[in-house]
């Protein structure tokens, strides 16, 4: 097949073994996700507890834009992913390699951006120590998501990836799926749900 | 010969509905993405729409782990791409 990605496996395991191996990891993956919805999800009932029907008084835009910027990162994971399950390693390199910008985008955006000019702070009060933690733990996923793909990234241009062996991509990938359905739920929790307080 | 063109024809294929299956969640999540901020803009959040906001997220997460995540796989290992 044209753009075929080479392999360069440490033995020649066959067909069964690598979709056997590949189940394997993919069931510990999720349950590792399922680790990180419970993190997640005390984190999620902190907000609804401390914050209640309010909200602090935050830029719409911005968030909104960096929403966008983070779905649009999931797009071309998933179009990298596709890519090297048909080996197509031009689209492979180029999708993660977009994710990664993306992601640095949003991150960027979070911390040079949403932090000091939020008006808030982790020390001050409720909407400070809540905001911190939602969008600071959530930007330490964005990061070790951001040095996953570029272990990815690194791989892929060696040629290790190829159409039958290719688990670490979709491991990387799903990960970074993750990520972004955690913020398709902060983000209405922290911008969007509640009145800010008079 | 022909069945290897048709054989590369109908990979071709199902590579071309892959990609699309991703423009089309890509499509969908910016437009619910558009409707949640509008709310939001609105302040219609504060009252009975707050229920709307969470449909809408648990919808968006539905689309993502289904179609990006794939989720399936985790429960029939033999649903590969091809």
């Amino acid at each position: 097949m044209a753009g075929m990605v080479e392999t360069t496996l440490p033995h020649s395991a066959t067909q069964a073994e690598l979709q056997a191996s590949a189940s394997k990891n993919r069931l510990g993956l999720w349950i590792f996700l399922l680790s990180e919805v419970f993190l997640f999800g005390g984190i999620m009932v902190s907000r609804v507890v401390l914050w209640g029907p309010t909200r602090p008084e935050l830029e719409q835009l911005p968030a909104f834009f960096l929403t966008s910027v983070l779905l649009l990162s999931s797009f071309f994971m998933n179009r990298a992913e596709t890519a090297v399950v048909y080996g197509d390693r031009k689209i492979f390199l180029n999708g993660i390699l977009a994710t990664m910008i993306l992601g640095i985008i949003f991150l960027f955006g979070v911390v040079l951006y949403e932090w000091p000019f939020s008006g808030l702070n982790p020390a001050n009060n409720v909407y400070g120590a809540v905001f911190f933690l939602m969008t600071g733990m959530h930007a330490l996923h964005v990061l070790s998501g951001v040095i996953f793909l570029g272990v990815i990234y690194r791989n892929g241009r060696k040629g290790l990836y190829s159409p039958q062996n290719h688990f670490a991509v979709e491991g990387a990938a799903v990960y970074w799926h993750f990520v972004d359905v955690v913020w398709i739920f902060f983000y209405p929790a922290i911008y969007l749900m509640g009145v800010p307080p008079l | 010969m022909a069945k290897d063109i048709q054989g590369f024809e109908a990979l071709e294929q199902q590579k071309n509905d892959k990609y699309m299956i991703g423009i089309t969640v890509m499509v969908i999540l910016l437009v619910m993405t558009i409707g949640e901020f509008m709310l939001g803009e609105v302040g219609a959040s504060s009252n009975g729409w707050i229920w709307v906001l969470i449909l809408i997220g648990v919808f968006k997460a539905y689309m993502v782990v289904r179609e990006y995540m794939h989720i399936g796989r985790v429960f029939s290992p033999d649903e590969e791409e091809h």
